[in-house]
């Protein structure tokens, strides 16, 4: 083999570019080896990313696309038309059904206090003079379509704003729960100690505010006038009861739950003395001051005072016809803000006391749903097809078939 | 082009008479002042790196994606934003605002109509669920719609869903909605006649967790008639809030606590369910709240476009013969009204008052008329509306065909 100097010989070429070649094709498998790895990587994350997670990626969620066209909201407006109207008349019958009878005896006059020229005084005005004075005065009233049974007796104030933001927060519920008779809270000042620290019970202009009118329904017979048995227990919220108001540990007097109390301002009776007949309306569990707690919405309203016992000879099956009066122990000065009190006289239907809105409303909204269906379909049939949808044509428009 | 240059030509136009929204698209590191300059820079993920991706306000894999950024993506996202800004806006005013109203019954003393949960959790937990799930998911217009049609994208232009009379009309319905629902609830309570069992009278508090309750439902529910995507996830989050609304005031409202202070309003959702006069008094509130809505909504979908290409697919009404022959009438011959088919077939309208073209015309074929002199361009013409023959219906085809066979037969020459 003619062996020059710097000259490899043949076979050494061949040789190295059979290992040159080997190792192309090393490179090639290794890359191929790498791109299948990966290529296996993504399909594997491809795999776990399930259908679902594409299509919430892709925002191709499936949905119902509804579109609100007139014929297909016409059957609602005609079905809430034709539930409405029946359902509004009903709830009209029930509410015309209910019996109230409504007193204002703001203004009525006193039965023992007369004036220098032998009028009768007005109560209010005797009471102004004199807060202590005990004014009776009697209002007369004939009930001309007999309640029937279950008639409640409420008391109602005009122009009494319960719901005043500084009256509202004005109270002690902690008090009210029976615990810590010691101390109340900041809420309830300036009604929550006197002038020498001790507390009131209960504190706050609230309680301060209650309701002290005593009021009693007589009826008039030949014989004279009987008394009609009312009861004033359940006439307060039954959580109320139970569970918001408690007494404190000890008996109900001066010197038991309630000795570090004094009654608060405008009271003339001890807590422990609104009803000393029964322990379990008395102190803070007497449902009275329960009902007045409960701090009214509106500046116009109504509480439940007392329940007529239907147990009665006579009252059986409710309040009959004939010639009643109202005795009242007026107490209670609402003069000084231009208030109004009453006295209601009602039955309940299942709605609740004689309110006739929710029925004619009913009724309003049924005949508006039925005239807009009504006004709808004229539409739809007139103008359902529009010439202009016909001539829609562009270059995609379909030939029919 | 230098980045300067480019972002130069962008500031010009930005700058230029009608000051438009400018968009600059690009791929590469010297798109960047670029992409930064105009209002909305876009870039795109490519061989040259991710330097314009980065600094850009969105980004896609490939050039092509834009026009679904733009058209699908672009309308969605201002469609969804811009309800979400006005339904935030409406639900506020629609909550708050009876309390202006019973600031008059209360003697302007600042009490608050609804107890502090009510207030805190109103926001955030009682209506923003269903709002944040239309905002990523609903769908305004189909997305091939979208595509095909690409000047549904100009009423988007100038801000319009925005404007002061859309959000006016937002706040008209807040306005409604606050009327119907306090003035409702106040004369189905008036004199406290709103009836509890054993003629007990409500309070307070039991008309401002009614009236919270009944602003829950509303609120939610006019959401549900803006909605066009209804998702799982849409459905199951208004089921979601709402029974969460119940649940928390239930349990909030279920026992006495100092931390919380809720002893104004115990018990008092639990006594809303045992007055039938409320429940069915907020029932009828919140069918009344939402009847303008819907009639609005319908009154809309006159204009839909939804509508219009549904009626367009739909096979029941094709394009009819007539306006086919009107529409082409109108193409070649603009001005004159011609409902008339031989005038496309005849050319010019002749005084063309011959029986038999009359006859042929009252039966809706087409056929190569007789009167056939000079006007062979016309004819070639109407070869060509011959060709493709338009067939109304089974009596029309039949009529083509053997007016067709008769026009074969007959004395007319035909090209």
């Amino acid at each position: 083999m003619p062996g020059a100097e710097g000259e490899t010989p043949l076979h050494v070429k061949v040789i190295e570019r059979k290992v040159i070649l080997l190792e192309n094709q090393i490179q090639d498998l290794k890359y191929r080896l790498i791109s299948n790895e990966r290529k296996a990587a993504e399909e594997k994350r491809r795999k776990l990313d399930s259908k679902f997670k594409q299509k919430f990626k892709q925002q191709r969620l499936p949905a119902w696309q509804p579109i609100l066209t007139a014929d297909t909201v016409l059957p609602a407006f005609f079905l809430i038309g034709l539930l409405f109207v029946p359902l509004g008349a009903a709830l009209l019958f029930f509410s015309r059904s209910v019996q109230e009878l409504q007193l204002d005896y703001t203004e009525c006059l006193s039965i023992n206090h007369t004036l220098a020229n032998g009028d009768a005084r007005l109560c209010r005005d005797v009471i102004k003079d004199n807060p202590a004075e005990l004014c009776i005065c009697r209002e007369n009233f004939t009930v001309h379509e007999s309640f029937e049974k279950n008639v409640y007796l409420y008391y109602g104030l005009d122009n009494f704003y319960q719901n005043h933001r500084r009256y509202v927060k004005s109270r002690d519920d902690k008090q009210l729960l029976g615990r810590d008779d010691t101390t109340v809270s900041n809420d309830c000042n300036p009604f929550a100690t006197d002038s020498e620290g001790r507390v009131y019970a209960p504190c706050g202009a609230i309680a301060n505010s209650m309701f002290n009118d005593t009021l009693r329904l007589f009826e008039v017979q030949e014989s004279g006038s009987t008394e009609l048995n009312l009861l004033k227990t359940g006439i307060a919220w039954p959580s109320d009861r139970k569970i918001k108001f408690n007494n404190p540990p000890g008996p109900l007097n001066a010197s038991g739950a309630f000795k570090n109390n004094v009654k608060p301002l405008y009271w003339t009776k001890n807590v422990y003395d609104l009803d000393p007949d029964d322990p379990n309306n008395n102190g803070y569990k007497n449902e009275d001051l329960i009902v007045w707690m409960r701090s009214a919405a509106f500046p116009t309203f109504r509480k439940l005072y007392r329940r007529i016992d239907h147990n009665m000879t006579g009252f059986k099956f409710g309040l009959h016809i004939g010639t009643y009066y109202l005795e009242v122990e007026y107490r209670y000065p609402v003069d000084s803000f231009g208030g109004k009190k009453r006295m209601i006289l009602s039955t309940t239907s299942f709605l609740g006391g004689k309110n006739n809105f929710l029925g004619i409303a009913y009724i309003t909204v049924g005949c508006i749903c039925l005239l807009l269906g009504i006004i709808f379909l004229i539409i739809h049939i007139k103008f359902g097809k529009r010439a202009v949808d016909q001539l829609n044509i562009n270059q995609n428009t379909p030939y029919s078939d | 082009m230098s980045p300067r240059q480019k972002a130069e030509t962008v500031r010009l136009v930005k700058k230029s008479k009608e000051s438009p929204v400018c968009a600059a698209i690009g791929d590469g590191a010297n798109d960047v002042s670029m992409i930064q300059e105009a209002h909305v820079g876009l870039g795109v993920m490519g061989k040259e790196g991710r330097q314009a991706v980065r600094c850009s306000d969105f980004a896609f894999a490939r050039f092509r994606f834009l026009k679904k950024v733009l058209l699908v993506h672009g309308h969605w996202y201002y469609i969804r934003v811009s309800t979400l800004v006005q339904y935030s806006f409406y639900k506020n005013v629609a909550f708050i605002t009876p309390q202006i109203f019973f600031a008059i019954w209360n003697a302007f003393s600042t009490q608050s109509i609804y107890e502090s949960l009510a207030l805190t959790m109103f926001n955030i937990t009682f209506t923003s669920l269903p709002i944040i799930i239309y905002g990523l998911f609903d769908q305004n217009l189909p997305p091939e719609l979208l595509l095909d049609r690409a000047e549904l994208y100009r009423n988007n232009a100038k801000n319009s869903a925005m404007s002061w009379f859309n959000f006016f009309k937002w706040n008209c319905f807040a306005l409604w909605h606050t009327c119907v629902m306090y003035f409702g609830l106040m004369f189905v309570c008036f004199d406290d006649t709103c009836g509890l069992p054993d003629a007990q009278t409500p309070d307070l508090g039991l008309f401002g967790t009614t009236l919270v309750s009944i602003c829950v439902f509303v609120i939610n529910l006019k959401l549900v008639l803006e909605v066009r995507y209804f998702t799982q996830f849409f459905f199951w989050s208004v089921i979601a809030t709402l029974l969460g609304y119940a649940v928390v005031t239930l349990v909030y409202q279920g026992f006495l606590s100092d931390f919380f202070s809720n002893y104004g309003v115990y018990w008092s959702y639990y006594r809303m369910f045992q007055s039938s006069s409320i429940m069915l008094g907020s029932m009828l509130l919140g069918v009344v709240c939402l009847l303008p809505d819907l009639v609005v909504k319908v009154c809309d979908s006159f204009t839909d476009v939804r509508v219009e290409e549904r009626r367009r697919k739909n096979k029941d009404s094709p394009v009819t013969l007539k306006y086919y022959i009107s529409y082409v009438n109108e193409a070649f011959y603009p001005g004159e009204e011609s409902n008339n088919w031989s005038t496309v077939t005849n050319g010019p309208r002749d005084e063309d008052t011959s029986l038999e073209n009359k006859h042929r015309r009252e039966n809706g074929a087409i056929v190569q008329s007789e009167a056939f002199t000079d006007k062979n361009k016309s004819t070639e013409t109407g070869m060509h509306v011959g060709n493709r023959t338009f067939i109304e219906n089974e009596t029309a085809f039949s009529n083509v065909a053997t007016s067709l066979s008769e026009s074969w037969t007959s004395e007319s020459t035909v090209i």
